[in-house]
């Protein structure tokens, strides 16, 4: 990272992080995101002055992450889990069309 | 006699079980309280009071009031990122502005288990991402020491309840500071436990490998009682520890008797988090304190964790990396805001994405989406996981010598709203000592130790290997002991 030049944050560059995640930046909004999300990472670019560490550890548990025993166990009732859902149908979730008819 | 709402929690439990008091006599003290007050801070966002009585006047209809638990009748507040089932649960979010949690998380229910009467959600940051509770989309929390002052944050809601007694304790949750850095700025003693030590199940997720249920009160002892009662292994969260029993009330609060003085104690003080940076007062604080350690028989000297330096990028990188992913779930479908999207089903996400986000948190995601892109992920998040391995060998290393490190929780105190507000480093700076504990996995505790010459409550902060809560616990009522710093109260 160090040796890796610092990434220019333009337009295309934001256009593509909102596709990854799912989010809309109105474009009367897009010159003041760029400009954070430019000072950000120009501060967090300090990081790449660290030599390497140790091994990497997989998981947040040193000791690694133990596995359940696999028992099936009762799911929420239909109605709870439809409960919050914005929109339902016939018991199921309701989304836009996917496929065209 | 000492009003209800100045009591410690061990000692209003203790009455409620001797039948000195009823707990829907001390519900509708605090009750009457949060009316009184709560306009003005904002650190509530929901009390359902009709709720609050009922379950306070179940209690008291208990035939045998001796086997009522540890914290009967005991009024907690728990910060609005813990499910209840049914209760609204929005993580200070519009997304999650109707969402009804259909169960209950574990902390929550060990408490109910343990007789506390749950009295509300409070206000926070949105999704915990903030140092100020100023991102919370339901309006600021207000400081109790002055109106104009942020709380601190992300658990800003439960630190303003404490400290203007609305509440005996506030459950709250910490991923890089959001108990202790708010815990200082109010005044009052917050604890982040051990990564593991507690349980996640319920916890509306943020980083997941950072998260960390915790709590803040006015008094040490009630924080050992908490992590008593509400600390070891959950079956329902895989990171949670198996090597600390559940529900084995009182060993926390049994090992604080033993301690009454830091005689053989050796305390190390960091000098990466011990100078660079900190206001004045905040250092003079911390001089004086070291006087009264070192009195109370601590030997106490100066050392060195180099990779602290770069805790901040660290923490903020692997934090928004692991937001980017968890958040992902706000689709719009399964629960929370929708709104549409011309048809088409990307479009519609993005849009409910949109519109339910907050500014901070937009950006937190696209930045965490940019830490785990291709050609980035290596160079960003990946050494950003190799730095926190080489400052977890540090803080290994450090603990060869000491007990206990020690170093202000805060840079500074409390300052007022709307100061940093638009400038993201000046408010991820605000953690900068708060996150190499989070990062580590390591207990922290942050207590008061001193105050501003305006009188803004100034806070130290204590940690310990991985599993050694006990040791801040009893370093932090030792210090209580002798010291009334966390006897200053914003509003009598």
């Amino acid at each position: 990272m160090g040796a890796s030049p610092e990434p220019t944050f333009d337009r295309a560059m934001l256009r593509q992080l909102c596709e990854l995640s799912r989010l809309n930046v109105p474009a009367e909004l897009e010159v003041e995101v760029l400009g954070r999300l430019q000072r950000v990472v120009s501060a967090f670019q300090a990081l790449g002055e660290l030599s390497s560490g140790p091994d990497l550890a997989p998981t947040a548990r040193p000791d690694g992450v133990p596995l359940r025993p696999d028992e099936a166990v009762a799911p929420l009732p239909l109605a709870t889990v439809l409960a919050n859902a914005p929109k339902q149908a016939a018991d199921c979730f309701l989304v836009p069309r996917v496929v065209d008819a | 006699m000492t009003p209800l709402w100045q009591q410690s929690a061990v000692s209003l439990a203790r009455a409620v079980r001797n039948g000195e008091l009823r707990a829907a006599e001390v519900a509708t003290a605090f009750l009457a309280r949060i009316a009184a007050l709560d306009g003005t801070l904002h650190a509530f966002l929901g009390v359902d009071a009709e709720r609050v009585l009922a379950e306070a006047s179940a209690l008291d209809q208990r035939a045998d009031r001796s086997t009522l638990g540890p914290f009967a009748g005991v009024p907690i507040a728990w910060k609005d990122n813990l499910v209840r089932c049914g209760e609204r649960a929005t993580a200070g979010s519009r997304m999650l502005e109707n969402f009804v949690a259909p169960y209950t998380a574990t902390t929550l229910a060990r408490l109910e288990q343990a007789g506390a009467t749950l009295l509300g959600r409070t206000n926070l940051d949105e999704f915990g991402m903030g140092s100020t509770t100023e991102n919370s989309a339901f309006g600021p929390t207000h400081n109790p020491w002055g109106e104009s002052l942020v709380p601190g944050g992300s658990s800003g809601g439960s630190a303003a309840a404490v400290a203007a007694d609305l509440c005996s304790l506030a459950v709250g949750s910490d991923t890089g500071g959001s108990i202790r850095q708010p815990a200082a700025l109010c005044g009052i003693a917050g604890l982040k436990p051990t990564y593991g030590r507690t349980s996640r199940y319920g916890l509306i997720a943020y980083a997941s490998s950072l998260d960390c249920v915790g709590a803040c009160a006015r008094y040490v002892e009630d924080l050992a009682l908490w992590l008593d009662v509400c600390g070891g292994n959950d079956p329902n969260d895989a990171t949670s520890r198996s090597d600390t029993p559940a529900g084995d009330a009182a060993t926390l609060v049994a090992a604080l008797q033993q301690r009454r003085d830091l005689r053989t104690l050796r305390i190390g003080m960091p000098w990466q988090l011990n100078g660079p940076g900190l206001e004045d007062e905040v250092a003079t604080s911390m001089q004086s304190a070291v006087e009264v350690l070192r009195g109370l028989g601590a030997e106490v000297h100066e050392c060195s964790l180099p990779a602290v330096s770069y805790a901040v990028p660290t923490y903020y990188l692997l934090a928004m990396a692991e937001a980017s992913s968890n958040l992902a779930r706000y689709d719009g479908v399964r629960y929370g805001l929708q709104r549409p999207g011309g048809g088409r089903i990307e479009a519609m996400i993005a849009a409910s994405r949109s519109a339910g986000f907050g500014a901070e948190v937009k950006l937190r995601v696209l930045l965490g989406t940019f830490a785990l892109s291709h050609g980035y992920q290596d160079q960003y998040y990946g050494q950003a996981l190799r730095a926190r391995e080489l400052l977890r060998a540090e803080f290994a290393q450090a603990f060869e010598q000491f007990d206990l490190l020690l170093c202000p929780t805060s840079p500074a105190p409390a300052f007022p709203l709307g100061s940093h507000r638009d400038d993201p480093l000046a408010m991820y700076l605000c953690d900068a000592l708060t996150v190499p504990a989070s990062l580590a996995g390591l207990p922290a505790l942050s207590q008061p130790c001193g105050a501003t010459a305006d009188g803004r409550p100034i806070g130290m902060q204590w940690m310990a290997p991985a599993q050694r809560d006990d040791l801040v616990l009893q370093a932090a009522h030792a210090f209580e002991r002798h010291t009334s710093h966390h006897l200053r109260r914003a509003r009598p």
